[in-house]
């Protein structure tokens, strides 16, 4: 309709121009002056057709000329919008991803951890710092048990050696007898010298032999004297044995004290670390419980990329239509021969058409998206 | 026996999250990219479940889904849909097409071990 209306309007001014003429010709019944007149006005007429014609030719060159450079912005700046929106969704991704796989390692590591602390710190195999203190107590009870029994040993041994003293004080006492025995037999063989000599020749023999006692009477004496010695002698070395003894058995019952009281106090001490070691393990082993939650938040919030990432696709699609549409309005805009509105409303519908997500519907229909509302449904088929 | 869990996801980081709450809770996992690439890796061996997101290039989970209704070896497999779309009539499309459960992301950890336990009890 608009095409056959142009064409009329090219023609229009020749034609009345070629009208006007006539008429002039007409009125003036074909005398020169009218002739004159119609032939100009004919030519005025054909002349402004030319014109109007030009004009039309150059009004439509201006808008093949328009649409074409829509076309080349278009053309031009879609790529380049879309190559930088995929670029950007493409660091996001890998970012996001090494990100993720940080947090997991972390999270992995956490779960060791824990692991071995629960095993050690809760004494799965008996080597929790409080029963490494109990058994440590019970070996070191042990060990002064042994120092006691064998102090006790030696204090038997003491006894026996003091009892030693009684024997000594009686081989003393024996060995005074015999010195008596020896003075009293020195005596009767002096008597009985005396004896011999009042009997004469007859008691010559007898005085002989009463000298032989004498003699022997003498070695008594001596012997017994040695013995006497000697006896005083292990009687001495047996005090001062039992007196080394008893200051030794001193010093070893003050050692053993002196070791059970350290003992106790390294103990203690040790318990004393135990229990703040323990105290800072359960801590750790609820700080990292609690590392480990928020490490599992972090990577549910994660998911974020997911989402973004699917609508920079949604939208570098739709922009990567724009090239074909304005090439679609250029052409429309040529068969109908004049300017066109440019609508928006195609490219969004196929926007909308891609969208995923409610979030998606709700900020292209500029509503507040419904913030979770279906994040995390399930429903069972 | 542990079981095995097939995730399919053209995210990365979704297939991180998934497969660690997975792991941890004594799944094995095994991972495709897009459709096209899951079905790739279902060659015989056993696997449990299947988690497949609906967006992917290649092949889109609702194919994916179709297709792994057409092996033998995979028919009654339960199918879990792990994915953005929320509509209705998406939901009722992976139902046609055979998922047993659908989950809108994004999801806690919490919620899609408690699925996948309902659909292969431990």
């Amino acid at each position: 309709m608009t095409s056959v209306r142009a064409r009329f309007d090219r023609f229009v001014s020749p034609l009345l121009g070629i009208a006007g003429g006539c008429g002039c010709a007409a009125l003036a019944a074909w005398s020169p002056a009218g002739l004159a007149a119609g032939g100009a006005l004919a030519i005025i007429g054909v002349l402004g057709g030319i014109s109007a014609r030009q004009g039309q030719r150059r009004l439509a060159d201006e808008r093949a000329q328009h649409v074409s450079s829509l076309a080349a912005f278009s053309a031009e700046l879609a790529p380049v919008w879309s190559r930088q929106i995929e670029s950007s969704r493409h660091q996001m991704e890998e970012a996001i991803t090494s990100l993720s796989m940080r947090f997991s390692e972390i999270a992995m590591r956490l779960d060791q951890t824990l692991s071995l602390s629960s095993q050690h710190g809760e004494g799965g195999q008996g080597n929790s710092a409080a029963a490494v203190a109990a058994r440590s107590q019970q070996e070191l009870d042990g060990v002064v048990q042994l120092l006691r029994a064998s102090m006790q040993t030696k204090a038997d041994m003491l006894h026996k050696v003091q009892g030693l003293q009684g024997f000594v004080d009686e081989l003393q006492e024996m060995v005074r007898a015999i010195g008596q025995i020896t003075q009293q037999t020195n005596l009767l063989a002096v008597n009985a010298t005396i004896e011999a000599a009042h009997a004469g020749n007859l008691g010559r023999g007898f005085a002989t032999v009463a000298q032989e006692v004498r003699a022997l009477s003498r070695q008594s004496e001596e012997t017994g004297a040695r013995i006497a010695e000697k006896i005083r002698l292990i009687g001495s070395a047996i005090v001062s044995t039992c007196s080394a003894a008893e200051e030794s058995t001193r010093s070893e019952h003050e050692a053993i004290l002196a070791s059970e009281n350290t003992i106790g106090q390294v103990l203690a001490g040790f318990r004393q670390f135990a229990d703040s070691l323990s105290g800072a393990a359960d801590l750790m082993r609820q700080e990292s419980h609690g590392i480990k939650d928020e490490v599992g938040q972090a990577l549910v919030q994660l998911q974020f990329q997911d989402r973004v990432s699917q609508i920079m696709s949604h939208v570098r699609a739709n922009i990567d239509r724009l090239p074909a549409v304005i090439e679609d309005f250029g052409t429309q805009c040529e068969e109908a021969g004049e300017l066109r509105p440019l609508l928006a409303d195609g490219l969004l519908r196929e926007l909308e058409q891609t969208y995923a997500m409610a979030d998606e519907r709700a900020v292209h229909r500029q509503e507040s998206p419904a913030a979770g509302s279906s994040a995390g449904d399930i429903t069972f088929f | 026996m542990a079981k095995t869990v097939l995730i399919v996801d053209d995210s990365a980081s979704v297939r991180q999250v998934v497969g660690i709450a997975l792991r941890g809770a004594g799944y094995d996992v095994i991972e495709g990219r897009d459709g096209q690439d899951a079905l790739n890796q279902l060659t015989g061996q056993k696997v449990h479940l299947i988690i497949s997101d609906v967006n992917m290039p290649q092949m889109d989970g609702i194919t994916f889904l179709k297709h792994v209704k057409q092996l033998p070896a995979y028919r009654f497999t339960p199918v879990i849909m792990l994915t953005t779309e929320n509509q209705e009539a998406k939901k009722r499309e992976g139902q046609l097409a055979g998922a047993k459960a659908w989950v809108v992301k994004p999801f806690q950890p919490a919620q899609l071990l408690s699925a996948i336990e309902r659909l292969v009890p431990p």
